[in-house]
């Protein structure tokens, strides 16, 4: 059984379709990628499956357990986690204060203590340096790290980012697609929405491919990378490396 | 009821939705175009048709002619001038910064018809209707010829609107100046200029709906003047300040149903209670309602990208050395003072319990709401309702317990409203609270309620010192949740919804904890003031009416610093020291009866508040890092202490030099470590 399966959802904006029977899965412990030309319903795939957005029709499950009908916060405690791809930091706070207010919210009897476990975080994300500056003082790049780390601190299931790798640096590109193969290897199921394809190609198990808010077709990396619809769908971008 | 009863009934009431809809598609037209909602409209309305009343009536200028000069001239004079000092600055500021600009605007509209038009003016103020009590008769039917006039008005603004707004382009301007300024700009027509002319226009429809629906008054009143436009509120929420075709219809069933109400209640033989408290407040019911229902949005990615004001953080030891200043000079200067300014400075630390309570509630959490004053007034009445007039210190917790449970329960049907729409709302909460609870009491309505004291309590200076402590407890319990997992969840709230509910934060219990709170410590803050005074009531818990409303609190509250607690004490000393220095100084009256607002107006600049930018221009001027400045100066102390009573601010006028505003809030101890001190 997948972690996180979502069975044909359906979202309407008014008369519009944004979401038209998306069906897909995502396996603990692997990386997925979802991938389409802009508009293409990707970041409403993701509001969906944290019920920002609520679905006409179709249900979210996680580890089997239909979400559908709770709320973003009940979500949130049952493990799932998000970036955002228009950064949602928490702005007037500290780097550090933006990760321990996630970690307190997740504190267990049995869990580590917020305050250590932010750091190691901090640390692990290389944001140390920066643990006491304000958070909308930071570059792109860094504020992105910040949000994963905020998902982190959550000590999620399932990981849902946004175009992480957007306004990141080469090297820090680099230390994201390891950071990720490390945290799949842990057994974190990760749903990545990103625009750098080889990124997506280099570290995705399964790829999912959306156009027009349908799954165009679905794969591992080389399947999709020869899939000529999905070279259609994308105008030719993936030959030229997106 | 006889139908031609009917048919009057119904022709008074569309008279009557005529002037709410001509006042709302006023507030329509400027908000549409600078996306900023003017709770001034009412004042501005007020403004003009005493213009109106002093050319006409005073100065026996032909009523034409008067007409044009109020209406053609002043109104859109007003308009253009408030565009351009106040609204132009505001682009990208944040929600509060919007709201309370104009708050003050209306605060300090009202101080300025006061000065003109009050105390003992003769003859006394009062709108003849238009054609007199002529009325017009047919088929059984008999209608004022005013109403005749107020009808055809509502349908020439209406059609003139729509071809302005259609036709014109000046109308297609507007209508892309809302879309995007920028590029509206970058298309060759002048955004400064498009929004000059839809604040001229929503002054002018402001103007026109004061004239219209002051006759009805008797004699005028600028508060309830100012209020009878704010009514129309509801009429532009129904058009969620965007259809102005909808806001007629808005316009049309709040006009229909009061007159419906008035012809039901001509056929009772006594008429409840309930039943006029009703009709009275329909408007603000039908605010509230409209705002509830009214499809919003849900929680989501924010779309615009606001600044973030900072919240300060300080040390322990700045904390608790403030306190100890705060009640060391609390206890010396009140030692040094007698009467009426022993009184002041104790109305001023009650009222600072009261702003206390918006740090956590707006300062922190970024919820906005125009009750506190409310629910201080509703703490002190139900605890004085449950103790009696003797004293006891149970009030204090009775007006805690009882004022945050109201406050809870006034924020679970405002959940989902931010912004604006919550300020709204707990706007009109509190008109329906003080025209039905404060105003249905005969004691507490007159302002005559007996507060009494503990005997241990019963002189001033024990009393002041009590209070004193209460406010240093609170503040300091503040700043003990400013540091705890709660006050990050308030701030991670503020900072974007969205992503805390994506962490697992509970919105909905987080906002009514935080509400619950600070209804809480507002209503001790109004208990204690009710027993400072010995006699409370309305007035003293009043939105606009009385000496220091519940607008004035919130816009000082925001000048001290919305998010730092010693701005509450500075907020509350000047507030208090303002009409106090008037009074004392009479030649100083009239500018002390303006000024309250206009200092709110200085927050376009300086949206943190006045201790912050003191702190920060402390900081600008002895150099170094902001901890060493701040560590560097604890000598600076000894100085505060003669600078901290309100009698500081009485010697060295409304103005405090900067010397003075520097030692000020260095001693306040809000000069501590900031999040925002980025190395």
């Amino acid at each position: 059984m997948p972690l996180l399966d979502v069975s044909d959802v359906t979202v309407h904006f008014g008369g519009n379709i944004a979401l038209d029977s998306v069906a897909l899965s995502v396996e603990a412990g692997s990386v997925t990628g979802l991938i389409g030309p802009n508009g293409a319903g990707k970041t409403t795939t993701f509001n969906v499956i944290t019920g920002l957005q609520p679905v006409t029709s179709g249900s979210v499950r996680l580890a089997g357990e239909d979400m559908s009908r709770l709320s973003p916060y009940k979500r949130a405690r049952a493990g799932i986690a998000r970036t955002f791809q228009r950064l949602e930091s928490f702005g007037s706070m500290t780097v550090r204060e933006n990760v321990l207010v996630a970690a307190e919210l997740r504190r267990g009897r049995n869990g580590p203590r917020p305050g250590p476990f932010a750091d190691a975080l901090l640390e692990r994300l290389s944001l140390t340096d920066v643990a006491g500056v304000r958070a909308d003082g930071l570059p792109t790049g860094r504020a992105r790290l910040v949000e994963i780390a905020r998902a982190l601190a959550t000590r999620p299931k399932l990981l849902l980012l946004d175009e992480p790798a957007s306004g990141l640096s080469d090297g820090e590109s680099e230390s994201l697609a390891e950071l990720l193969t490390e945290l799949a290897e842990g057994g974190l199921a990760i749903l990545i929405v990103e625009h750098d394809v080889p990124l997506v190609m280099r570290v995705c198990h399964q790829i999912f491919v959306l156009a027009f808010g349908a799954i165009l077709t679905s794969g591992s990396a080389a399947e999709i990378q020869a899939d000529t619809r999905v070279q259609e769908a994308y105008l030719g971008t993936i030959e030229g490396g997106g | 009821m006889h139908l031609a009863q009917i048919i009057q009934f119904t022709i008074l009431g569309l008279a009557t939705a005529g002037i709410y809809a001509v006042a709302a598609s006023g507030l329509v037209v400027t908000y549409q175009t600078s996306g900023i909602f003017n709770f001034a409209h009412g004042a501005m309305g007020m403004i003009i048709a005493y213009v109106y009343w002093d050319l006409r009536v005073r100065r026996h200028v032909p009523g034409p002619l008067a007409l044009v000069i109020a209406l053609f001239v002043v109104a859109p004079l007003l308009g253009a001038l408030v565009e351009r000092l106040l609204m132009r600055h505001l682009a990208g500021s944040s929600v509060i910064t919007r709201i309370v600009i104009t708050i003050g605007l209306l605060v300090g509209l009202l101080g300025v018809a006061q000065v003109l038009w009050s105390g003992n003016i003769t003859p006394v103020p009062k709108l003849p209707r238009f054609f007199g009590d002529n009325v017009l008769r047919f088929s059984g039917v008999s209608l004022p010829w005013h109403q005749v006039v107020v009808l055809v008005c509502a349908v020439l603004v209406a059609i003139g609107l729509r071809i302005i707004l259609k036709k014109s382009r000046l109308g297609v301007a507007m209508r892309a100046v809302v879309d995007d300024r920028d590029l509206a700009g970058l298309n060759g027509c002048n955004p400064a200029r498009t929004s000059m002319a839809s604040w001229m226009l929503g002054s002018f429809l402001a103007g026109l709906a004061g004239i219209l629906i002051a006759p009805s008054l008797g004699n005028l009143d600028q508060a309830t003047l100012t209020l009878l436009v704010i009514n129309a509120f509801a009429a532009a929420m129904v058009g969620r300040l965007r259809s102005l075709p909808l806001t007629f219809l808005g316009a049309v069933i709040l006009g229909l149903a009061s007159s419906y109400m008035d012809l039901i209640g001509s056929h009772m033989t006594t008429i409840p209670t309930w039943y006029s408290d009703v009709r009275g407040s329909l408007p603000t019911i039908l605010l509230f309602g409209v705002l509830i229902f009214i499809p919003q949005d849900r929680v989501r990615v924010s779309a615009a990208v606001e600044r973030l004001g900072r919240i300060p953080r300080p040390s322990v030891a700045k904390a608790l050395t403030a306190s100890a200043v705060v009640l060391v000079v609390v206890v010396i200067v009140s030692s040094l003072l007698t009467g009426a300014n022993l009184r002041a400075l104790g109305l001023a630390v009650a009222l600072a319990i009261v702003m206390l309570s918006y740090v956590p509630l707006t300062g922190y959490a970024g919820q906005i709401s125009l009750a506190q004053l409310t629910f201080a007034g509703l703490g002190a009445y139900i605890a004085v309702r449950v103790v009696g007039p003797n004293g006891s210190l149970l009030g204090l917790v009775v007006a805690f317990v009882a004022a945050a449970i109201i406050g809870a329960l006034v924020a679970l049907p405002a959940l989902r409203l931010r912004g604006l729409y919550l300020a709204l709302a707990t706007m009109a909460f509190a008109l329906v609270v003080e025209n039905v609870v404060f105003a249905g009491d005969a004691p507490f309505s007159s302002d005559s309620r007996p507060f009494g004291r503990p005997t241990f309590l019963a002189g001033q200076h024990a009393y002041l010192l009590f209070m004193t402590a209460i406010f240093v407890a609170f503040g300091l319990g503040v700043f003990a949740l400013r540091r705890s997992a709660f006050g990050r969840r308030l701030q991670a709230m503020k900072d974007s919804p969205a992503a805390s509910a994506t962490i697992g934060m509970n919105l909905v219990a987080t906002k009514l904890a935080v509400f619950a709170l600070s209804a809480g410590i507002a209503g001790v803050g109004g208990y204690l003031l009710g027993c400072w005074k010995g006699q409370a009531g309305q007035s003293d818990f009043s939105l606009i009416n009385g000496a220091l409303p519940g607008l004035a609190v919130l816009l000082l509250t925001v000048v001290g610093g919305i998010a730092v607690i010693s701005g509450a004490f500075v907020g509350a000393m000047f507030l208090v020291a303002m009409p106090r220095l008037g009074e004392m100084v009479p030649s100083l009256n009239n500018i002390m009866m303006i000024l309250p607002g206009f200092v709110g107006v200085t927050l376009a600049r300086n949206p943190d508040g006045a201790v912050m930018q003191v702190v920060d221009r402390f900081r600008e001027r002895f150099g170094g890092s902001a901890t060493e400045a701040v560590g560097d100066a604890p000598s600076d102390d000894g100085a505060t202490v003669e600078v901290l009573g309100p009698e500081a601010f009485v010697i060295a006028g409304a103005a405090p030099s900067r010397a003075q505003l520097d030692a000020l809030g260095d001693g306040l101890g809000v000069t501590g470590e900031q999040c925002g001190a980025v190395a």
